[in-house]
């Protein structure tokens, strides 16, 4: 039995490395597909995210599994590239160490944001994709389902997943959430359209924003923003009445000087009648006076107070990565036992199989000779010759089933088979 | 099998509700302050515990006054029922609002309500019950008592909102710390407190001038128009109007911390005239002798099954001077 990963990740390479090595949804099936051809009594699970590649083969007999190099040859000519080039950027694990780093990419403690929660949902998709394909086997089917079952116990028994640690988020979860209850009906206006603001737009569309404004001196660049979001682009000169109605403002301007100053506030701060105003200043250097954070009703949030926070809750996640560590341990342990017993089975099967032919074969020649035997007797030899089969194979067994328990027991298979001639 | 229900429910001491809103208290605590973190469905369960055993009290309490012919009716039994109110008004809250840490601005005012309605055991209400009809009573002490609640939870929401919108300002993260509802919910039950609230003083006030304007023309103990609490109620809705007014003309006092700071300031109202009810001479508040409590049996006349929510019963038409224990010489003068 073997389960084998072959892959690259944020750790070791660099995103063009990540990049050449991607693989779209459409390419995944069609790669699935000509592995399916290549290695057809092998099972196949393909993860490609913005932050690794992963590459999952599995089967019984190790023999049909493709090798470390066969999978990088396979990748090589997928992508068009040198297999010798990207070697040294493809990573390898087999058996535990499989099946721990797969553990420990669906609970998000190997993700470049720990505890980001998207990742166990792209888990989920190269399952599906691998099932869909009919890629997928009896041990990839385990080992992903138990995967999906650990990283949902990590999120629900850790806090590890509960602080945000990325500045929009932070922004969104930490801060505007405190003061509105929903978005649906607020007035966001976008101020400047970078890319910081296009991270913070989709964590509030995601909660429900849905009237939104971008502002920004080059109208192609608002126009182009708002498109995404389904958001209004303004002209820059409609800046201060736009001001006058938002409830949200993100600010990310690469100007030099204040876009918001106090004086420019405060000419519409009586039509706004104080009410609440929360205002993500994101550019550096900032859009907005700080003095305007003083006035009634305006929460005033610096790209360095939303730092800050990252901080915080990122110390606050690594005081629950012991914990998380710890199922992760327990779990793969668990699951290496199930497995290496699994890995038995076979044996014991044709173990058992061969005994019972043996018993059959001089269960039927002594009853043959014992013509004359009642019922009731011949019932009575059978059970006995039963008893003796279970009584002569129980002690291999079991010790069989408690080598499992330490790691897989290849030597008493081997012996086993040697000494009982099972083929 | 319904006489050991009965002497079941009769066990029931106040003890076992403060109990069991203490504990919900001690566990909201833990959520919050401590790194054992009980599940806010704990607090909610003992809270529920709470809840179920207040209410089967009331019910007993209730049985007991019917069978001698003393109601519900007490400032003691008025405390229970805006606590209980109160706690009921909790559990809904917090069942939708699970991960905001309410019980830890609720069930100290549950208990504080409750230990006050202690502090009034056996101080009776103004109006005999004999002589006042009934409905206005139930008008009068409901409206009082629904009123409480609403002030009571306008507080809480007010602090509530003053805490977060500290946090806010001075860019704590609210994920840290004590969970707090957002200030806009927040804003939405302040001013609604400030509306409901007046709505029902104003009703407290209008049934507690009815009644005693029957009184007047039975020519029977009525409560003076100088009652402290009389008066202590009319400053307060004129408080609470003013505010409502003031919210309606201004739009500005309507959101921030403007209306959390105004029903801050009228629970302190509130408390003011709970005081006064409690400390000053009032005919709202007659402390009860002890003979009082021999009350006749009435069991099988038509008053038995009512429940009165305000008025407690008084034997007599005219009180005499041996039923108030404390009557100060000005009190006693007060009274006709």
């Amino acid at each position: 039995m073997k389960l084998q990963i072959v892959g690259c990740s944020h750790h070791q390479s660099s995103l063009e490395v990540r990049e050449q090595l991607a693989f779209s949804p459409d390419q995944a099936r069609l790669a699935l597909g000509r592995l399916r051809e290549l290695y057809p009594r092998s099972e196949v699970v393909l993860l490609s995210t913005c932050n690794r590649m992963e590459l999952y083969t599995a089967s019984d007999d190790p023999q049909l599994c493709p090798s470390h190099r066969e999978v990088v040859n396979f990748l090589a000519e997928f992508h068009g590239l040198d297999p010798v080039g990207i070697f040294e950027d493809l990573f390898e694990h087999s058996g535990e160490d499989a099946v721990r780093h797969l553990f420990t990419v669906a609970a998000s403690l190997d993700s470049m944001v720990v505890g980001e929660g998207q990742i166990l949902s792209q888990v989920k998709q190269a399952y599906d994709l691998a099932k869909s394909g009919n890629t997928a086997g009896p041990l990839t089917h385990a080992v992903f389902q138990a995967a999906i079952r650990v990283a949902k116990s990590v999120a629900r028994d850790t806090a590890i997943q509960q602080k945000r640690v990325s500045i929009p988020s932070v922004a969104v979860a930490d801060f505007a959430s405190g003061v509105f209850d929903s978005y649906h009906d607020k007035n966001v206006l976008v101020v400047g359209a970078g890319e910081m603001a296009e991270e913070t737009l989709t964590y509030l569309v995601a909660e429900g924003a849905r009237h939104i404004h971008v502002v920004n001196r080059s109208f192609d660049r608002a126009e182009k923003l708002a498109e995404q979001f389904s958001a209004r682009a303004a002209p820059w000169t409609e800046l201060s009445s736009l001001l006058e109605r938002a409830d949200i403002i993100v600010s990310t301007t690469g100007a030099t000087a204040p876009v918001i100053t106090l004086e420019s506030f405060q000419a519409i701060e009586r039509q706004r009648a104080q009410r609440n105003l929360v205002l993500f200043d994101l550019a550096v250097p900032r859009d907005v006076e700080s003095a305007v954070g003083d006035c009634l009703g305006v929460y005033l949030y610096t790209i360095d107070d939303l730092q800050q926070t990252c901080e915080a809750n990122r110390r606050a996640r690594e005081k629950e990565w012991p914990k998380a560590e710890k199922i992760i341990e327990d779990e793969t342990t668990r699951f290496m036992v199930d497995l290496n017993h699994r890995a038995t089975g076979p044996t014991i099967r044709r173990l058992r199989s061969q005994a019972d032919d043996i018993k059959n074969e001089e269960l039927t020649r002594l009853l043959n000779k014992l013509a004359d035997l009642d019922d009731r007797s011949q019932n009575e030899i059978r059970r006995s010759f039963d008893r003796l089969v279970n009584k002569m194979l129980h002690p291999p067994l079991e010790t069989l089933r408690d080598a499992a328990k330490e790691g897989p027991p290849h030597g008493l298979l081997e012996a086993l088979r040697d000494l009982f001639k099972i083929h | 099998m319904c006489d050991m229900m009965v002497t079941m429910i009769d066990r029931i001491q106040v003890f076992c509700f403060v109990a069991s809103y203490g504990v919900a208290l001690l566990l909201e605590g833990g959520r919050v302050f401590t790194r054992f973190k009980p599940p806010p469905a704990a607090t909610l369960v003992f809270s529920i515990a709470g809840f179920l055993a207040q209410t089967l009290f009331l019910v007993a309490e209730a049985r007991r006054s019917a069978l001698h012919g003393l109601p519900i009716s007490d400032w003691r039994d008025w405390c229970l029922l805006t606590a209980w109110i109160l706690a009921a008004v909790y559990i809904a809250a917090s069942w939708s609002r699970p991960k905001a840490a309410l019980g830890l601005f609720l069930l100290p005012l549950v208990l504080a309500i409750i230990a006050v309605g202690n502090a009034f055991k056996g101080v009776a209400g103004p109006f005999p019950r004999e002589e006042a009809p009934f409905r206005w009573e139930i008008v009068h002490g409901l409206s009082l008592s629904l009123g409480t609640v609403v002030v009571t939870l306008g507080f809480a929401a007010g602090v509530m909102y003053l805490i977060q919108s500290y946090r806010l300002k001075h860019h704590l993260s609210t994920a840290a710390g004590v969970p707090l509802p957002s200030l806009e919910w927040l804003q939405r039950i302040n001013e609604g407190s400030f509306i409901y609230s007046s709505l029902l003083l104003l009703g407290g006030l209008v049934s507690g001038v009815v009644l005693n304007g029957i009184r007047h023309a039975n020519q029977t103990d009525a409560v003076p128009w100088t009652d402290p609490v009389v008066w202590t109620s009319g400053v307060l809705f004129l408080w609470l109007l003013a505010a409502v007014v003031f919210n309606f003309v201004y739009q500005p006092a309507r959101i921030g911390r403007k209306v959390a700071y105004l029903t801050v300031a009228s629970f302190l109202f509130l408390s003011l005239e709970l005081s006064i009810v409690l400390l000053a001479p009032s005919q709202h508040a007659t402390r009860r002798s002890k003979t009082q409590n021999d009350w006749p049996d009435m069991r099988g006349s038509s008053a038995v099954a009512e429940v009165c929510l305000t008025a407690p019963p008084q034997r007599f038409k005219r009180a005499p001077r041996e039923v108030y224990l404390d009557a100060s010489p000005s009190q006693e003068a007060t009274r006709p």
